[in-house]
């Protein structure tokens, strides 16, 4: 089965494959046939320019550090000892030894696992990786191509650190597979011997294949096409130079594509034009005074004027300006024209916009603590020694004592037939620790304006970080949902650092106070918590800030619309809400009272009946003259 | 392929980054007494590439580097594990004893693992690699010169580690020097396309690289003889005091870092100049805030408590010369 692959998409896979500093592409959206397609092409493309061996390997959110790099796995059995163990390659390091190259796919960045993005980071862009464990020691020049997908609407769980390691992104297109009668009858013939789907193989094209293999020389720069890699980035603040590198890089392949010997502005402009990246609007305007036709352009100097290494602090580098003492000029060839930048397709670096849904520092470890509860849950990241038989992992403690055996046997001619564990060989799982303490807060944004209700607020928040509590944050009457706004909000989170808290606490006040929802809610996230026999959750803190005046029918929330006039109805279904909390063990209960001028008497009365602890929230000064 | 054939950027070639050049420079004319070099720089910034860039150009070698992968026996030693398989034992030496006398490098140190960290701290706090592991009984002498660099988006560094780090810079790229990088990237592109071979661009750092590091030699060699008037020391002490400065190194390192940067100059004598010249490497992350970056303002600060004014300078300026 074959697909309708854009030139443009062979165009960015060819000049991933010509340049290895391309060679960490991310391509947002893209669905299985597409991933599959791009795996399939671009193998084809890196076997003709690496003229190696590519083997393919799938990275997913499962993948722990063993796994990754390397570590000792059961072998033959030996005659003497019953056992051995023998070092296997991680799925990362399998080409270390070798002249093979490897494509790392990525199906999913979003949901790819701890020690898989902390060991991209180390890989990535790097001149030279370093493998120090288990017993073994490696140095190497990484030979891997990676390939990624992405949702872009989930692009703000992603670490920019990691993003940024991907130089290349390519718009994705959106492929037709092109029905064959031939194919379906070959897949038929296949079924009888395998019950395979069919793998997405695709040609490569003819054209593409001479491009890529026609041995030339690597192209210069010109200095303009150095300044245009610039205007690309004028204005921006992102830190570093990798993105324009990526794009003289890519401009470079462009014109390598095309057998032009110098890339001049106008290959800049389509490389530009293949990832999707639009000039700064002030250089749009600059740029409708040039010309549109390629000029031959200046070469930079091969050795451009060096600084003296004297040790000066302050090294002369306050020459921005490309060199251009050369006088050389070559006639670029002009048999193909190049398009000057077009409308933005696509945004390259959508991480630049997008809001942030990812916990604060990514990338790091969690730490090593000792749990009271429930140590068995939470995702496993590794193993550690342990000195408890709690969570043991097996394989790696059999793992660990097998290497001893004989040294121990040794030691003890009685055992000769036995398998010798002692204690240092226990290991045990290490997982990411899961919250065992929650902090439910009930936000009425109405109820706001006049107290110091941040300022109440800090001990709670204070407890739920010293305690890595999760979050949850009921949103009644606030800003951020009108179209909404008959219904309570929740924001969920794993804990206080994840910046979608503070975003939460800085909502705005709206027109509707659903506070029975809201107390609905919050009464639904309660139980899920202490939801019996699957729950981590040890205590929960639920608090109020509400002044106890919601005018939204808990009917009217569930049916989103209502019927004036609503009178007490809001206020008593959320007194009757409230009662409900009354009986739920593990829960302490606060309700901060915004003392509001009006029915004061209402925050009391919701506070008897949650059975919370009643605090009044200082006014602000103003209020309080 | 060996570790001498894989390209790195010449240090030569670096374009700009003159504190974190002469952080590292200065720690190695110190000679691991300043315990080492912390390098906080945005993603792309070049900090690896240039840590890399000096140790091959000081140790015609890649830095013995502590990967975030490392486990604990490869960081302190152990067994070789071939050979316990076969019932014999035979001691394999961790990168902490390796870096003896060398830089260990951590790339990306703010994601190590934090048990890995107890470690490093524990060897760096008394200079002696204590193991006590199945079965070994290792206690023995070790110096290194700590380089980690991270990206402080991703976390900060425990106090304790960060105090370790006698000098800390860090690195932005200026927008002024984009073109300048650009364009002696791509040409180290070209010449790791030819491997290497016929590259002038090489063969240019190569030459220059040379020329630094005999300076470098020669000035570790000379920094014994440097020595320090009494007013200079009076000046670490005013520094560290005014900068309201936690722990009790700043003052201490300032006064080495400062000998380290005379050496540097080719000079006999520390003056104020060299000891203004290295305060914002010591002070920077021992400031009460250590998020806070060290600014224009704060260079201002220090030139006028060490009152380094054009008359004062001149006349100590003039001193060095008479006595060289």
């Amino acid at each position: 089965m074959g697909e309708v692959v854009p030139d443009s998409f062979w165009q960015g896979l060819a000049a991933a494959a010509l340049e290895p500093g391309l060679r960490q592409i991310l391509l947002f959206d893209a669905d299985s046939l597409t991933l599959k397609t791009a795996v399939s092409s671009l193998q084809q493309l890196l076997t003709l320019t690496t003229k190696q061996k590519i083997q393919v390997a799938h990275l997913g959110g499962l993948a722990q550090e063993d796994d990754l790099w390397g570590s000792h796995i059961p072998s033959a059995t030996d005659s003497t000892t019953g056992l051995s163990v023998i070092w296997k390659d991680g799925l990362l390091t399998r080409n270390w030894n070798d002249d093979d190259w490897l494509l790392v796919v990525i199906p999913d960045l979003t949901r790819l696992s701890l020690a898989a993005s902390r060991a991209c980071i180390t890989l990535m862009d790097a001149p030279v990786a370093h493998l120090e464990r288990h017993d073994h020691t490696s140095i190497w020049q990484p030979r891997i191509c990676w390939l990624a997908a992405c949702p872009q609407d989930k692009v703000g769980q992603v670490s920019p650190h990691l993003l940024d390691r991907f130089a290349l992104r390519l718009p994705t297109p959106q492929l037709r597979p092109i029905p064959s009668t031939t194919a379906i009858l070959a897949w038929l013939e296949e079924l009888k011997t395998s019950a395979d789907l069919p793998t997405t193989t695709i040609d490569l094209p003819d054209k593409w294949r001479k491009k890529v293999t026609v041995k030339y020389s690597l192209p210069r720069l010109s200095p303009k096409a150095i300044q245009r890699v610039l205007a690309y980035s004028d204005g921006l603040t992102h830190p570093g130079v990798r993105r324009e590198l990526a794009v003289a890089r890519l401009g470079r392949a462009v014109a390598r594509l095309a057998r032009d010997e110098v890339v001049s502005s106008h290959h800049i402009d389509e490389a530009a034009i293949l990832i999707g990246l639009s000039l700064p609007q002030s250089k749009i305007k600059l740029d409708e005074t040039e010309p549109q036709k390629p000029e031959p352009e200046p070469l930079e100097s091969e050795t451009e004027p060096q600084t003296d290494m004297t040790f000066d602090d302050e090294e002369s580098v306050s020459d921005t300006s490309v060199s251009s003492e050369s006088s050389n000029v070559i006639e670029s060839d002009d048999s193909e024209t190049f398009p000057i930048s077009s409308p933005l397709p696509t945004d390259p670096y959508p991480e630049d916009k997008a809001p942030i849904d990812r916990e604060l520092f990514t990338l790091q470890l969690p730490l090593r603590r000792q749990q009271a509860f429930s140590i068995e849950h939470g995702a496993i990241i590794g193993t550690q020694p342990a000195d408890s038989l709690q969570d043991l992992a097996l394989i790696p403690t059999f793992l660990e004592a097998a290497l001893y055996q004989k040294v121990r046997r040794r030691s003890h001619p009685d055992k000769v037939n036995q398998f010798i564990l002692s204690s240092t060989d226990l290991r045990r799982h290490r997982r990411i620790p899961q919250p065992e303490k929650m902090l439910l807060l009930l936000l009425d944004y109405t109820s706001l304006r006049d107290c110091e209700w941040q300022q109440a607020l800090i001990p709670h928040l204070r407890w739920a970080y010293v305690n890595r509590a999760s979050i949850t944050i009921i949103q009644v009457g606030s800003d951020r949902h009108e179209e909404d706004e008959l219904r309570a909000q929740k924001v969920v989170a794993r804990s206080l650092l994840t910046p979608r808290i503070g975003e939460a606490l800085e909502a705005q006040p709206g027109r509707a106070t659903p506070l029975a929802h809201g107390l609905e809610m919050a009464y639904q996230v309660v139980q899920k918590a202490q939801e019996h026999g699957r729950s981590h959750i040890q205590e929960t803190r639920f608090i109020i800030i509400t002044d106890g005046r919601g005018n939204v029918p808990l009917a009217a929330s569930v049916s989103g619309q209502i019927k004036m006039p609503v009178n007490r109805e809001g206020i008593e279904d959320a007194l009757q809400t409230a009662r409900h909390f009354q009986d739920m063990k593990r829960l302490r209960t606060f309700l901060l009272d915004p003392q509001p001028q009006y029915h004061a008497e209402l925050p009391i009365s919701l506070a008897e009946m949650l059975g919370a602890d009643h605090q009044e929230i200082p006014l602000i000064p103003e209020v309080r003259i | 392929m060996s570790d001498n054939d894989i390209l790195i950027f010449p240090y030569s070639k670096v374009v700009g980054h003159s504190d974190l050049k002469r952080a590292l420079e200065i720690a190695y004319i110190a000679d691991t007494r300043l315990g080492g070099v912390l390098v906080s720089g945005h993603r792309g910034t070049g900090k690896s590439t240039i840590v890399r860039a000096f140790t091959r150009m000081m140790y015609d070698d890649l830095p013995i580097t502590l990967p975030i992968n490392a486990t604990e026996d490869r960081v302190v030693g152990g067994w070789q594990i071939e050979n316990l398989m076969e019932g014999s034992f035979e001691k394999q030496t961790g990168l902490l004893q390796d870096a003896n006398g060398k830089i260990l490098y951590i790339d990306e140190v703010n994601l190590l693992d934090d048990h890995i960290v107890n470690i490093i701290l524990d060897t760096a706090a008394t200079g002696i690699l204590t193991v006590q592991r199945q079965g070994l009984d290792i206690s023995e002498k070790t110096r290194f010169t700590l380089v980690g660099t991270m990206n402080p988006e991703e976390g900060h560094l425990r106090p304790q580690l960060r105090d370790r780090f006698g000098l800390m810079a860090h690195i932005m790229t200026q927008s002024d020097q984009r073109a300048k990088i650009l364009q002696r990237v791509l040409a180290f592109d070209k010449a790791v396309y030819t491997n290497g071979e016929e590259s002038d661009f090489l063969q240019d750092a190569n030459s220059k690289n040379n020329e630094t590091k005999a300076k470098l030699e020669t000035a570790r060699e000379e920094f014994q003889n440097i020595t320090m008037d009494v007013d200079v020391a009076q000046g670490c002490v005013d520094l560290a005091t005014a900068f309201e400065v936690i722990g009790h190194r700043a003052d201490y390192y300032l006064a080495l870092a400062a000998q380290a940067q005379a050496a540097r100059k080719g000079a006999d004598e520390v003056s104020l100049e060299h000891l203004r010249d290295v305060a914002p490497l010591v002070l920077t992350h021992r400031r009460e805030n250590q998020n806070e970056r060290w600014l224009v303002e704060d260079n201002q600060r220090v030139a006028d408590l060490l009152d380094v004014g054009a008359n004062r300078m001149a006349n100590l300026s003039t001193r060095v010369v008479a006595q060289a």
